[in-house]
C-alpha cells in the first residue's frame, strides 16, 4: 500500500533522512523503532507532506505522492496522527473531532463517526463541550487518536503514542491501538521503546541516524542477540 | 438629561454594531493569516461605490447593493490574498507581519487612487434603506435606517458565528488559525481557506460600506476613517479574538457616543485614543487578545 | 578608511565573495560618497533650474525624515507608523515658538525637535511595550488622531485644515530669491549629511550594535544585559528629534505647515521611499527618497495616476525584493564580482593546462 524508495529529507542544511526504503502492505502493522533525534518524526512528516523530501519516491496505492500538499495526501486516506497531538486548543472536543471528518464523504457520516469514537473513548464523550486546551496529556492523546478515526483512513501513521504519558496511560493507549489493529486498519507506528510493540504481530524497522539498520518480525528481532544488545539496549 | 444619556446609548449601540461588522473581518484575517489587512478600509469604500453605481445606473436601492457589494468585495478579497499576501508567505529573512502590513497598505493606496481616477473626488450620495425616524420616548429617537444598519450588522455577525462553528469550511478557518499543521493533516486545504477568509471578511466590510454610504457619502477616501476605527477597535479588543472584537466594538461605540454627547464630537477620537493608550499599558494585547508569536 | 591588503591572492581567489568585498565593494565606497557629495553640492550651481532645485530641496527634507524613520523602523525594529505626525508636531512647535515668542527660527527648530521628542516619549511609553503589529496599529492611529485633531482645531492656534501660515524665515531675510533658495538647499544638504553622520555613528556604536541584537535576537540580547526599553526609548527619542528638526525646517522654508503633510497620501510616498530603498540599511532611505521622488516628479501631471504607480511600485518591491533596492544591488554587485572572479580563475586554469 505504501512504498518508499531512497527517501532523503533535511531541515535546512542538516540532512535527517539518508535514504529510507520501506513498504507497508495492505492491513499490515509496521513499527519504526529508534532513538530520539534520529529521524522518526521527520519520516512521518515527510510521508504526510508536511516536509518536502529532497530526493526519493513515495507511492501510496500505486500513485506517487511525494511533493504533494499535505491536505491532498490526507484526502487520499493516509492519515498522520502527529507528535504532540496538535489539538485545536480553543475549539471544543467535539469540534476537534468533527474536523477529523473534514473530507466531504466523511463529513456526511460525521454523526455516526462521532458516536463510534465516543463509544471507543467514553472519556471524550464526557468532555465533548470542553475546550481541547483544558484536557490532560492522556486525554489529548485520546483526542488525537479519535480525530484520526473520524474518517475512513486507508492507512494510519501514529507518532510515538506513548510519549510523555504515565505507564498506566501508555497501556490504555496501546489497548486502543490493539483495537485499531484488530479492526484491520493498515498501520505505520513510530516508537522509541521496542517493548511497546513486542506484543504485536508487527514488522519492525530499526531507524538510526536516518537509516534503516535492521528489520524483521518481532520474533526475529527478539531472537537476534546483536540487535537486542546494540540497538535495543537490553 | 436622562434623555440625552439614553440617546447616546442608542446611537452608541448602532455605531457599535457597525464597528463590529467592519472590524470582525479584520480580526478574522489576522487570526487566520497573521496579516493586518490595511486594505480592509478600502473594502468599505468598494461597497459604497458598488451600491452607488447600482443606484445611479439602475435606480436600485441599497438592499440590492448589499448583495452585489458583498460579491464584488469577496472577489477583491481573493485578489488581495493572491497578489499581496500569498507571495510573502514563507519568505526567509523578512518579517511576514511587517511585509504583509506594507503590501496591503500598498493595495489601499492603489485602490483609493484608482477610485479617485474613475469616479473623481466628488461625493456620491446613496439614499437610506428606509426614510424617517422612530421615536422611542420623549427626546430619544433613532432613524429607521440606523435600525436597519444595526439589524443587518447583528444578523451578519450571527451568521458569521454560525458559519464558523457549524459548517465544514467555517470550522476549517478556525482550525487553520489555531494549528496550521494539524489542519493540513486533517485534509483542510489551507490556501482555499485563506481565500475564503479574505473573501468573507472583505464582503462583511463591503456590507458595512453599503450601509454607511447612506449615512455619509461615498468618496475615494471613504475607507480611511473606517480603517482607523477598525484598527482602534481591533487593538482594543485583541487581534485575532472575535469575541474580543465584538465586545470592543460596542464599548468603543458607546464611549464615542457618550464623549460626543458630553464633550463634543471633536473630542471623541482624541479621548478615545487616550483611553486606549491607557488600556494598552495595562493589557498590551487588548481585552481578549492572546500574546503569541508570528506563525507563518 | 584604510585600504586592506589581500595578502594571499590564492586564498582570496578561493573565496571570491571576500575578494569582491575587499576590492570591489569596500574601497570605492568613500570615493563614491565624496563624488556624490560634490555632485550634490555643485548641483544648484551647475543646473540652474529653480524648479529642479526646489524639488531637490524638498527631497532633501524628505531624506532627513526618512533617515530618522528608518532608524526606528528598520534599524530599531520599532514599528512606528506615526512618524509623519511627529514630523508635523516638530514643524508646528517650531513655527509657534517663532511666531509667538519671537525666538530666532534656528533656535525654534531645536525647540521643535525637542517637542517632537517629548511627544514621542509620551507615545513611546505604551508603544514600546507592545508587540510589533500592535505598535504599528497604535502609532498609525496616533498619527491619524493628530491629523484629525489639527483639522478640526478651531481655536486658531494651528490654523485648522488651512494650516499655519506666516512662519518666519530661517535666516535669509532680504536675500534675492535665487540666493535664498540655494542657501536653503545647502543648509538642507548639510542637515542630511549631519543626520547621516549621526545615524552612522549611532549604528556603529555599542548602542547601535545592542539595538540590532535586540531586533534580531531579543532573547539573546536580553540575556547579555541589554535593556530593551532603555535602548528603544533612546532610539525613539533620537529619531523623533531628527524628524522634528526636519519638520521645523520644512515650516520655516515654506513659511507654512498644514495637516496635509500627514495622512495616507504622504504616508504612502514615504513608506514607498523607505521600502524601495531598503529598510534597515544605511543608504536605503537616501536612495529610496531619490528614486520615488524622481518617479513622482516624472508623473506630476497625472495626478492620481502618480500615487497609483507609486503604490504599485511599493507592492511589487515588497513582493519581489522585500528588503529593498540597496541589499538587492549589493547582492547583485557581489554576484557579479564572484562571477568575474570565477571567470578569471577559469581562464587561468585554461592557460596552465
Amino acid at each position: 500500500m505504501l512504498e518508499v524508495r531512497g527517501l532523503r529529507a533535511s531541515y535546512g542544511e542538516t540532512p535527517v533522512l539518508e535514504g529510507i526504503d520501506l513498504s507497508v502492505g495492505d492491513g499490515q502493522f509496521v513499527a519504526v523503532i529508534g532513538p530520539n533525534g534520529h529521524g522518526k518524526t521527520t519520516l512521518l512528516r515527510t510521508l504526510s507532506g508536511l516536509l518536502e523530501p529532497t530526493t526519493g519516491e513515495i507511492s501510496f496505492d500505486g500513485e506517487r505522492i511525494d511533493g504533494l500538499r499535505p491536505d491532498l495526501i490526507s484526502m487520499r486516506g493516509l492519515v498522520h496522527i502527529p507528535q504532540g497531538d496538535l489539538p485545536f486548543g480553543d475549539m471544543t472536543v467535539e469540534e476537534n473531532l468533527l474536523l477529523g471528518a473534514f473530507p466531504a464523504d466523511a463529513w456526511r457520516k460525521r454523526s455516526e463517526r462521532l458516536e463510534r469514537v465516543f463509544t471507543l473513548f467514553p472519556m471524550l464523550a464526557e468532555r465533548r463541550t470542553q475546550r481541547a486546551r483544558t484536557l490532560s496529556g492522556g486525554e489529548r492523546r485520546m483526542l488525537a487518536l479519535g480525530r484520526g478515526l473520524m474518517r475512513d483512513a486507508r492507512m494510519l501513521m501514529i507518532d510515538e503514542p506513548s510519549l510523555g504519558l504515565a505507564p498506566v496511560l501508555v497501556n490504555e493507549v496501546y489497548g486502543h491501538i490493539e483495537t485499531i489493529v484488530a479492526s484491520g486498519v493498515t498501520l505505520l507506528l513510530v516508537e522509541e521503546n521496542f517493548s511497546h510493540v513486542q506484543a504485536f504481530d508487527a514488522h519492525v524497522l530499526l531507524l538510526e541516524s536516518g537509516r534503516i539498520v535492521r528489520q524483521g518480525s518481532v520474533a526475529e528481532l527478539l531472537a537476534d542477540e546483536i540487535v537486542m544488545t546494540t540497538y535495543l539496549g537490553t | 438629561m436622562m434623555a440625552s444619556f439614553l440617546q447616546a446609548i442608542v446611537s452608541g449601540l448602532v455605531t457599535g454594531s457597525i464597528y463590529a461588522l467592519m472590524t470582525v473581518g479584520m480580526t478574522l484575517i489576522y487570526g487566520t493569516l497573521r496579516t493586518l489587512n490595511m486594505a480592509h478600509g478600502s473594502m468599505v469604500m468598494v461597497g459604497g461605490y458598488v451600491s452607488w453605481m447600482l443606484f445611479d445606473s439602475l435606480g436600485w436601492g441599497p438592499l440590492a447593493g448589499l448583495v452585489a457589494a458583498s460579491l464584488v468585495a469577496f472577489l477583491f478579497g481573493i485578489l488581495i490574498q493572491q497578489v499581496a499576501v500569498r507571495p510573502l508567505i514563507g519568505k526567509l529573512g523578512v518579517d511576514f507581519e511587517m511585509t504583509a502590513f506594507i503590501s496591503t497598505f500598498a493595495v489601499t493606496i492603489v485602490l483609493s487612487n484608482l477610485a479617485l481616477r474613475i469616479y473623481g473626488a466628488r461625493n456620491k450620495a446613496v439614499p437610506p434603506v428606509i426614510h424617517g425616524r422612530l421615536h422611542l420616548i420623549e427626546g430619544v429617537s433613532v432613524s429607521w435606517h440606523s435600525l436597519v444598519m444595526a439589524g443587518v450588522a447583528v444578523t451578519m455577525l450571527l451568521a458569521l458565528g454560525a458559519f464558523l462553528s457549524k459548517t465544514r469550511y467555517g470550522l476549517g478557518i478556525t482550525a487553520v488559525a489555531q494549528q496550521l499543521d494539524a489542519a493540513r493533516l486533517m485534509g483542510i486545504p489551507d490556501q482555499r481557506v485563506y481565500n475564503l477568509t479574505m473573501g468573507v471578511s472583505s464582503a462583511l466590510a463591503a456590507i458595512a460600506g453599503v450601509l454607511l454610504a447612506s449615512v455619509f457619502f461615498v468618496s475615494p477616501n471613504a475607507g480611511d476613517l473606517p480603517l482607523l476605527k477598525a484598527l482602534i477597535v481591533a487593538i482594543f479588543g485583541g487581534l485575532g479574538s472575535i469575541r474580543g472584537t465584538i465586545l470592543s466594538a460596542y464599548i468603543i461605540g458607546l464611549l464615542e457616543a457618550l464623549i460626543s454627547t458630553y464633550f463634543g464630537v471633536r473630542w471623541s477620537l482624541p479621548l478615545l485614543f487616550v483611553v486606549i493608550m491607557v488600556v494598552m499599558l495595562i493589557r498590551p494585547t487588548g481585552l481578549l487578545g492572546k500574546p503569541e508569536e508570528a506563525r507563518l | 578608511m584604510a585600504v586592506r591588503e589581500v595578502r594571499d591572492p590564492a586564498e582570496a581567489a578561493r573565496t571570491p565573495a571576500a575578494l569582491g568585498e575587499e576590492l570591489g565593494w569596500r574601497r570605492p565606497k568613500p570615493i563614491a560618497v565624496v563624488a556624490l557629495l560634490v555632485a550634490a553640492v555643485a548641483m544648484p550651481v551647475v543646473w540652474r533650474n529653480d524648479y529642479v532645485i526646489d524639488v531637490a530641496l524638498t527631497g532633501l527634507i524628505w531624506m532627513i525624515l526618512n533617515q530618522s524613520w528608518n532608524l526606528q523602523l528598520g534599524i530599531g525594529g520599532i514599528w512606528n507608523f506615526g512618524q509623519l505626525a511627529i514630523f508635523a508636531i516638530g514643524g508646528y512647535v517650531s513655527a509657534l515658538i517663532a511666531i509667538h515668542w519671537g525666538l530666532p527660527p534656528w533656535l525654534s527648530m531645536i525647540g521643535g525637535g525637542l517637542g517632537a521628542a517629548a511627544m514621542s516619549a509620551v507615545i513611546g511609553i505604551p508603544v514600546l511595550r507592545l508587540r510589533g503589529i500592535y505598535a504599528s496599529l497604535l502609532t498609525f492611529s496616533f498619527g491619524e488622531v493628530v491629523r484629525l485633531l489639527v483639522i478640526s482645531d478651531e481655536s486658531g492656534l494651528t490654523g485648522g485644515s488651512f494650516g499655519l501660515s506666516g512662519v518666519p524665515e530661517l535666516a535669509f531675510d532680504g536675500w534675492s530669491p535665487d540666493a535664498r533658495q540655494r542657501a536653503y538647499y545647502w543648509l538642507a544638504l548639510a542637515l542630511v549629511v549631519a543626520t547621516a553622520v549621526v545615524i552612522y555613528v549611532f549604528i556603529n556604536s555599542p548602542l547601535g550594535t545592542a539595538l540590532k541584537a535586540l531586533r534580531d535576537a531579543p532573547a539573546y540580547a536580553a540575556s547579555r544585559g541589554v535593556s530593551p526599553l532603555k535602548m528603544q526609548v533612546i532610539t525613539f527619542a533620537t529619531s523623533a528629534f531628527i524628524a522634528g528638526i526636519a519638520g521645523g525646517f520644512y515650516a520655516h522654508y515654506f513659511g507654512v505647515i498644514a495637516p496635509s503633510v500627514m495622512g495616507l497620501g504622504p504616508m504612502s510616498l514615504f513608506v514607498a521611499m523607505l521600502v524601495v530603498g531598503g529598510l534597515g540599511t544605511f543608504w536605503g532611505p537616501i536612495l529610496g527618497t531619490a528614486v520615488i521622488l524622481a518617479v513622482s516628479e516624472y508623473l506630476r501631471d497625472y495626478d492620481e495616476l502618480r500615487l497609483i504607480i507609486v503604490g504599485l511600485i511599493l507592492l511589487v518591491t515588497i513582493v519581489v525584493a522585500p528588503r529593498g533596492l540597496v541589499p538587492a544591488l549589493q547582492g547583485g554587485w557581489r554576484r557579479l564580482q564572484r562571477w568575474m572572479a570565477e571567470d578569471e580563475a577559469e581562464r587561468e586554469e585554461g592557460s596552465t593546462t
